[in-house]
């Protein structure tokens, strides 16, 4: 797990191997920490090996979170087929994001980013 | 039940149709899981509906076979020759048992059902000694296992046991809404809750929409909880049992609701269901009050919903994939519905076709009584009804039509089995199987073309030695083929064998006293001996092409049906034996004809040319029994002098060109009327011998009129008889 803040105010995360309910604590905590100390986010996958339920919850929540600081949360479903099979496996695809997301940025929405 | 139980042998000798296929086909390809397959499909359905409808001899003894190819599908039996034998045996044995009703036997068993018996369980135990790892074959039991087989006497069995988890393939495919709500610290205890959706996805069509609403924001956030709960539309016939197995180890800390919302075979108006807003209240997401309220507010349900925050999106997004999902499957039955076939007992479309006839005779009636009467009303009306008959005559004859491939895959067996018995390697090629012929035809087809394949298996293709030893592949070639030429159907059985021998065929009729020793006869005058009766050229009396009954049977046959048989042959090289028959017997284009004060139809398809003979010409053609046509000399028959007719002939008469087995005649008739669309009669019995007529029609003024039987008319013209 790598945070880097760059100088326009954008936090790029990058995550690797796996992300499974082992490690959704220190997800959580650099999701915080990246959402604090950038006015916009976005999370990158390398050499994805598992996700869990957990952990596709847990960038709900960052989503969600974001919307609530004014911020914006993205993320590169396209980048790790792991994920992107996980999130389809787990129902969380979807035509429309949910209450909160006015902006139609909901992580989920299918052919998204 | 009677009907039922009706229906049941219908399929089931379909699908013994398709299983002596597929059998064959896997003893050429034994790899093939596809074949392996259907092989189990087959025996599954049979087994199936066989113990539903009180088939129980059936069931039990099929189950042995489709234990068998199950094994054979999981890989642990291999597919040898030995297991197709067996197989192909077994097959026969259920036919024999469906055409004995396959009820239970009778206590007081004749001799023969000991025999069946016998042979049944010897095909039991073969069977079983195929198992891997199987001890000394046990007694058959004659009944299904009780754990396996449950007879069921009704559908509504068949429901039950869908629900009971156990699939049948007559169990309703079921719509199920599922809810499931896990506890927050399932994770804890090692569940991964998406495998549990997984297991759900296997028993049949899933649309799965995770509900995310419960998640919190990231500070509120247990890393150990689960937020997510699910909404589940599965579509299954495996019934409700297997869907609550699902969820047997995390029922205790889950919430878990599941509701039918959609059943095949309910009475169903159309493939729309409930509205976005009655699903939601169905599932207890809003009331009905709050609907009401939300929708004073002329927008879109799902969004005003979600504006007044009474639900969440994935809340609406799972009402709408149910929508969706129900939608689609009650539009896939409907058009699998639309799109599938019924059955309908033969007798039914026999009385059809009859009614159409009766109704063409009445169009006849009516467009001669309009063209007489000179009313242009009546004149419009009749053309209109002459339209529409026809289509009705085409559309109903084209039901009668089946594709000869029917009959030709039947061969496939005999050809083995023959192939077999006569020490020979025969490769049976099939060509145009799915040309259309009347369902009567290809009938009556069934007898001439077995006697035709087992000739040519007996006295065509040499033993596999002797063409090795004439530089011919071991292996002969028997070929079944179809095609349509104008109104006729070609069938030809041709083979890569001996060829004919023209000058033991000669000396054989010599023998026999068909043709005298000094007869000077051409090659296809030589062919055509070997349709007389009696003839055989076989030094010995074999089981395969019979007693010496001959070819003969085969013309007769062909003849009866208004076909005729031709015979190609190049010594060395092979035989080709060609039927050609009528697309169907019950309405054929006819030209009419008046002899004295009586009318006769020759089939179109044999009339080339009406021509006229002035008065010395036809004084002429009568004393010789020959005219000239085009310049050439052909035969004539008077159908006056040969009907004996009555009354004085007319001056100068017409003539009808007609050709048949590449020979020409011409017929002299009084009157000449014109083409007219003639429904077959039979003769019946009494009149069955009379030479030269092949049936009767009813004219529209319900006058008889006689078919002309050209092949039998050329045979007398040429003959001179």
């Amino acid at each position: 797990m790598d945070l880097n803040i760059e100088s326009d105010n954008s936090g790029i995360l990058t995550l690797d191997g796996e992300l499974t309910i082992a490690r959704t604590e220190e997800l959580r905590a650099m999701l915080i920490s990246a959402l604090e100390n950038a006015g916009s986010v976005h999370v990158r996958f390398k050499n994805i090996t598992d996700v869990d339920l957990s952990c596709l919850q847990i960038f709900c929540s960052a989503h969600r979170s974001a919307i609530d600081m004014n911020k914006s949360l993205t993320i590169s479903r396209k980048g790790s087929e792991v994920f992107r099979r996980a999130a389809e496996a787990a129902g969380f695809s979807r035509k429309k994001g949910c209450i909160l997301d006015f902006e139609d940025s909901c992580l989920w929405i299918e052919g998204g980013s | 039940m009677e009907k039922q139980r009706e229906t049941y042998r219908e399929e089931a000798y379909e699908l013994l149709g398709e299983l002596e296929t597929s059998l064959l086909e896997l003893e050429e390809t034994p790899e093939d899981a596809e074949l392996i397959g259907r092989v189990f499909r087959a025996l599954h359905t049979i087994k199936g509906s066989g113990a539903m409808f009180g088939f129980d001899d059936i069931a039990a003894f099929t189950h042995e076979v489709e234990t068998v190819f199950d094994m054979v599908r999981d890989g642990k039996i291999a597919v040898t020759e030995q297991l197709i034998n067996l197989a192909l045996s077994a097959r026969d044995r259920i036919k024999a048992m469906l055409d004995g009703d396959g009820l239970p036997a009778d206590p007081d068993e004749t001799h023969e059902q000991k025999e069946r018996d016998k042979s049944q369980s010897e095909i039991i135990a073969a069977l079983r000694s195929l198992i891997p790892g199987s001890q000394i074959p046990k007694a058959p039991e004659t009944k299904v296992p009780e754990h396996e087989d449950k007879k069921m006497e009704t559908a509504e069995d068949a429901k039950a046991a869908a629900l009971s988890g156990t699939e049948t393939e007559t169990a309703p495919s079921v719509t199920y809404r599922i809810r499931f709500h896990p506890g927050r610290d399932i994770f804890s205890n090692g569940t991964n809750p998406i495998l549990l959706l997984n297991e759900l996805r296997e028993l049949g069509e899933a649309n799965i929409v995770a509900q995310t609403d419960a998640i919190p924001l990231l500070r509120d956030y247990d890393p150990d909880a689960c937020y997510t709960y699910w909404d589940i539309i599965l579509t299954t016939r495996k019934g409700l049992n297997p869907i609550r197995d699902v969820f047997i180890f995390v029922e205790d800390e889950c919430k878990i609701a599941i509701e039918v919302i959609d059943e095949e075979g309910e009475s169903e108006e159309g493939i729309d269901y409930q509205k976005l807003g009655e699903i939601l209240i169905a599932r207890g997401d809003i009331s009905t009050e709050t609907l009401k309220q939300v929708l004073r507010h002329q927008k879109r349900i799902g969004e005003m919903l979600v504006e007044k925050k009474v639900v969440d999106r994935g809340m609406i997004e799972s009402a709408l994939a149910e929508q969706e999902h129900v939608k689609k499957k009650r539009s896939i039955r409907k058009e699998t519905f639309m799109a599938s076939s019924i059955r309908v007992p033969a007798e039914r479309l026999d009385a059809l076709v009859d009614l159409v006839g009766e109704l063409v005779t009445v169009q006849a009636r009516l467009t001669q009584k309009a063209f007489s009467g000179n009313d242009p009303e009546l004149l419009s009306v009749a053309e209109e009804v002459e339209r529409l008959t026809g289509e009705l005559r085409d559309k109903t004859m084209s039901i009668r039509m089946l594709p000869i491939g029917t009959l030709f895959n039947k061969f496939k067996r005999l050809v083995r089995d023959l192939a077999g018995e006569l020490k020979k390697e025969v490769a049976l090629e099939i060509e145009g199987g799915d040309t259309e012929l009347d369902k009567t035809m290809i009938e009556k087809l069934n007898d001439p073309l077995v006697h035709l394949i087992r000739n040519v298996l007996d006295h065509g293709i040499e033993p596999p030695d002797l063409r090795e030893a004439i530089g011919k592949s071991r292996c002969g070639t028997l070929r079944l083929s179809a095609e349509h030429s104008g109104a006729e159907v070609l069938i030809r059985v041709g083979c890569d064998g001996a060829g004919i021998d023209t000058v033991a065929v000669r000396a054989k009729a010599v023998e026999k006293g068909l043709v005298s020793p000094d007869a000077q006869l051409s090659e296809r005058e030589i062919f055509s001996l070997i349709f007389e009766p009696g003839f055989s050229t076989a030094k010995k009396v074999s089981d395969v092409s019979g007693r010496g009954v001959g070819l003969d049977v085969v013309k007769r046959t062909v003849e009866s049906l208004r076909g005729s048989v031709e015979i190609a042959s190049k010594r060395g090289v092979g035989t080709v034996t060609t039927l050609k028959l009528p697309l169907t017997l019950a309405i054929i284009d006819g030209l009419m004809v008046k002899i004295g004060e009586a009318y006769f139809v020759a089939p179109l398809s044999v009339v080339e040319e009406c021509v006229e003979l002035s008065h010395e010409e036809l004084v002429r053609a009568k004393r010789r029994n020959m005219m000239s046509f085009r310049g050439k000399i052909i035969p004539y028959l008077s159908l006056r002098e040969l009907f004996l007719t009555e009354g004085k002939a007319p001056d100068v008469e017409q003539i009808i060109i007609a050709e048949a087995k590449d020979s020409r005649v011409g017929f002299g008739v009084d009157q000449v009327i014109g083409q007219y669309q003639t429904v077959i009669k039979a003769l019946g019995k009494m009149y069955k011998h009379i030479e030269g007529i092949s049936g009767a029609t009813i004219l529209g003024d319900g006058t008889v009129a006689l078919i002309l039987d050209a092949g039998r008319l050329i045979h007398l013209a040429e003959s001179g008889k």
